[in-house]
């Protein structure tokens, strides 16, 4: 236990790097392409009039942002054509899983986008977001803003007029960052490299993980080993869950497919379908197994 | 038991342990929620995944996890993200 001088309370752990104020964005390619692509999906879709969003997931270096993936605001989302408040229980179980390969991923801020042509964060995204960027490391976050932009030029390649401006096939995003402090968000410039959206594959199961992630969050907190991943369904992408048992080789495996979630009881290389009523939810659907794995001794 | 290891038993006070470190206090306060919750979460990822703790060598006191950030911090600053407007 510690004895000695302990660090002052702050909203997240002591850190090896010493970090100063965010002198660049860095956005891989396929991050950048989650966005526009979505975006351009959004505004075609029955609610494109309203606001819409990503938070980021990163790495947080001294002195830059690594944007590595995107969690989308989810069909669950609070929004209109003023404000969006994204499905934060969907988008806290999907770090979950997309962190279980690399647990250096941290938030890295939000992006949203603005029906009209205000290329910069609004009044009121201001009073909220300076609290809330205490709770990011270096208590600074990246905010981009994404809006329509009729005088871009249709194209395929993306254009960098500014630079912490990116702008593809009639829409644009607009990147700041802000610290508690700040008086006003702060351009940054952004940049590309070559790299993955980690969250990706989560965009084909995303409908699973709002569906279920209130209760398949609380399973990851009540136990330690559940593992997470995208695999193949039945008849598409499925979500898995695999929660580890005392003895090696032996695991309960949960596949939520759509509406059908099954239940599988995994032991010395043999797999075994198990039968629950209707209805289970998945954290109670394991725990009855469990239950009758207990009982059996 | 010695004088010395009973003011260490009672906790809270000063001590001399006689090996050079004369005149360093030894808080034995109780964490905070926010320092016991932190710490929790180090010793479960020492557990369960092998995930370095580190220790300030001045005074022997919990420095966190390497550059790991812990789910719960993900998780918190995700679950308060304000409205956008």
């Amino acid at each position: 236990m510690p004895v000695g001088p302990q660090p002052s309370p702050g909203p997240h752990h002591p850190s090896q790097t010493a970090y100063g104020r965010l002198r660049r964005v860095v956005l891989t390619d396929q991050v950048s392409r989650s966005l526009f692509a979505e975006y351009a999906a959004h505004r075609d879709s029955d609610r494109g009039a309203e606001e819409t969003g990503w938070v980021l997931l990163g790495l947080r270096e001294a002195d830059e942002a690594v944007v590595l993936a995107t969690l989308p605001a989810g069909a669950e989302r609070d929004a209109g054509e003023a404000h969006v408040r994204f499905n934060a229980d969907a988008q806290a179980l999907a770090s979950r899983i997309v962190r279980q390969a690399d647990r250096r991923l941290t938030l890295l801020g939000v992006v949203h986008t603005h029906p009209g042509r205000l290329r910069h964060p609004s009044h009121g995204d201001y009073d909220g977001d300076r609290v809330w960027v205490r709770n990011l490391r270096g208590e600074e976050g990246v905010f981009g803003i994404g809006t329509v932009c009729r005088e871009a030029q249709a194209s395929t390649v993306a254009g960098h007029p500014q630079a912490h401006v990116h702008v593809l096939d009639g829409l644009r995003f607009d990147w700041y960052t802000l610290g508690p402090q700040d008086r006003k968000y702060r351009t940054v410039p952004v940049e590309l490299t070559i790299g993955p959206d980690l969250a990706a594959p989560l965009r084909d199961v995303w409908d699973v993980v709002e569906q279920h992630a209130a209760r398949l969050d609380r399973l990851a907190r009540q136990l330690t080993r559940v593992q997470f991943d995208v695999t193949a369904g039945r008849d598409g992408p499925a979500l898995g869950v695999t929660v580890g048992l005392g003895e090696p080789g032996q695991a309960i495996r949960v596949l939520m497919e759509g509406k059908t979630v099954r239940y599988f009881y995994e032991a010395g290389g043999e797999g075994f379908q198990a039968d629950l009523p209707a209805g289970v939810a998945p954290d109670q659907g394991v725990y009855l197994l469990l239950a009758e794995l207990a009982a059996r001794g | 038991m010695s004088q010395q290891a009973a003011v260490v038993t009672a906790g809270w006070g000063r001590v001399s342990p006689g090996n050079g470190m004369e005149g360093k206090a030894m808080d034995f306060r109780p964490l905070n929620e926010l320092e016991r919750r932190q710490l929790i979460t180090a010793l479960r990822g020492n557990a369960d995944g092998n995930r370095v703790l580190l220790m300030d060598r001045r005074d022997t006191s919990f420095a966190g996890t390497a550059d790991d950030v812990p789910d719960e911090e993900v998780i918190n600053a995700i679950k308060s993200v304000p409205c956008h407007y």
